[in-house]
């Protein structure tokens, strides 16, 4: 009996033994296939933050169409031309109009700086200006001149003995 | 018979050759002082007029002469202003030009002045009456109103010359140094 038990004792232990050594072959695998599924779940946040990202910078960064106030909301009441305002208890509104396409934004062309050209001396250029017939003009006035005498000044055909005294 | 009759006539002609003396004796004395001072007189009045006639005949001169002349520079003026008129319009610099011409229709203006004081003062001639008044008197006046029109005349020759000169050598050197400026149709 005691031979039995103790073989029984002394199994017990290889049993335990066993035990541990399939549990640190369980652990083992079971480290790998969560550094998988952590690997798994890193890719697929990225992927879906990367999505994420696209769809806020669609929605917040793009520019959309005005929004209809519901002063522009027509009633069916109005039909016939009469703009009203639909309040803010009117049932019936009609539907907003179709949203405006919003035209895409055309990026800007970066401008490339201008680089100002050496500037050369100015040459003071004469005035421009038209013809005029200047000769003319002075011939014209120097036959006039021409025509005018001083003999009649000469004092000395006034003095006292040319008036006899 | 005919002694007897040529001795009766020669008596009678002595009788009243005779007789004609004795009035004769009888007449009161001619002043022939008097008869001096009125012929003196009557030359001097002829004098007096001729002189007068002759300073006015050249006022008169005078007034023609400046009329005619201030006409014909007044004329010029009236040139000069067309000219720059247009020449400014057509974009010449005409500042110079302007310039010279308003001190060339300040000496037209003096040469007015002067004219019109000197006609103004020879005119004062044709109020003498050497007939009336003394002639000496007036003869004196006459000859010192010429000498002060000298001095008038004197300024208006000086003031004509000065018109001309300001013409000839300021006012065409402008218009042919702005008829230099470069010009374009």
């Amino acid at each position: 009996m005691a031979n039995g038990s103790k073989n029984t004792t002394e199994e017990a232990p290889k049993k335990t033994t066993a035990k541990t050594a399939a549990k640190e072959e369980v652990s083992g695998g079971t480290v790998a296939v969560i550094i998988a599924l952590v690997a798994i779940i890193v890719i697929a946040g990225s992927v879906g933050a990367f999505y994420l990202f696209l769809k806020l910078k669609k929605d917040y960064l793009t520019p959309k169409a005005p929004a209809v106030t519901p002063s522009e909301l027509v009633t069916a009441d109005n039909l016939s031309g009469e703009t009203s305002p639909v309040g803010i208890g009117d049932t019936t509104p009609f539907a907003p109009p179709p949203a405006v396409p919003t035209t895409p934004t055309i990026p800007e062309v970066p401008v490339p700086p201008v680089t100002p050209t050496p500037e050369l001396p100015k040459v003071p250029e004469p005035e421009k200006v038209g013809s005029y017939d200047f000769d003319g003009a002075i011939s014209n006035m120097d036959g006039t001149m021409n025509q005018t005498y001083d003999t009649t000044f000469n004092n000395s055909i006034y003095s006292n003995d040319y008036f006899g005294f | 018979m005919r002694k007897k009759i040529s001795t009766l006539v020669l008596t009678l002609v002595f009788l009243v050759c005779g007789a004609q003396g004795a009035w004769a004796w009888t007449l009161p004395e001619v002043d022939l002082s008097g008869i001096a001072a009125a012929a003196n007189r009557v030359a001097k009045q002829q004098k007096c007029s001729a002189i007068r006639v002759k300073m006015t005949s050249s006022a008169n001169t005078i007034k023609n002469a400046c009329t005619s002349n201030y006409g014909k520079f007044t004329s010029i003026s009236g040139t000069l202003a067309d000219l720059i008129s247009k020449a400014e319009h057509k974009k010449y610099n005409v500042s110079q030009l302007k310039q010279d011409t308003n001190a060339y229709n300040d000496k037209v203006t003096d040469f007015k002045k002067n004219c019109d004081q000197a006609y103004a003062y020879l005119a004062f001639t044709a109020l003498a009456n050497c007939q009336v008044d003394n002639p000496d008197t007036v003869i004196d006046s006459l000859k010192t109103m010429s000498s002060n029109f000298h001095s008038y005349i004197t300024k208006t020759k000086n003031s004509f010359s000065d018109v001309r000169d300001v013409y000839r050598n300021k006012v065409k050197v402008d218009i042919y140094t702005m008829s230099q400026q470069k010009y374009q149709e």
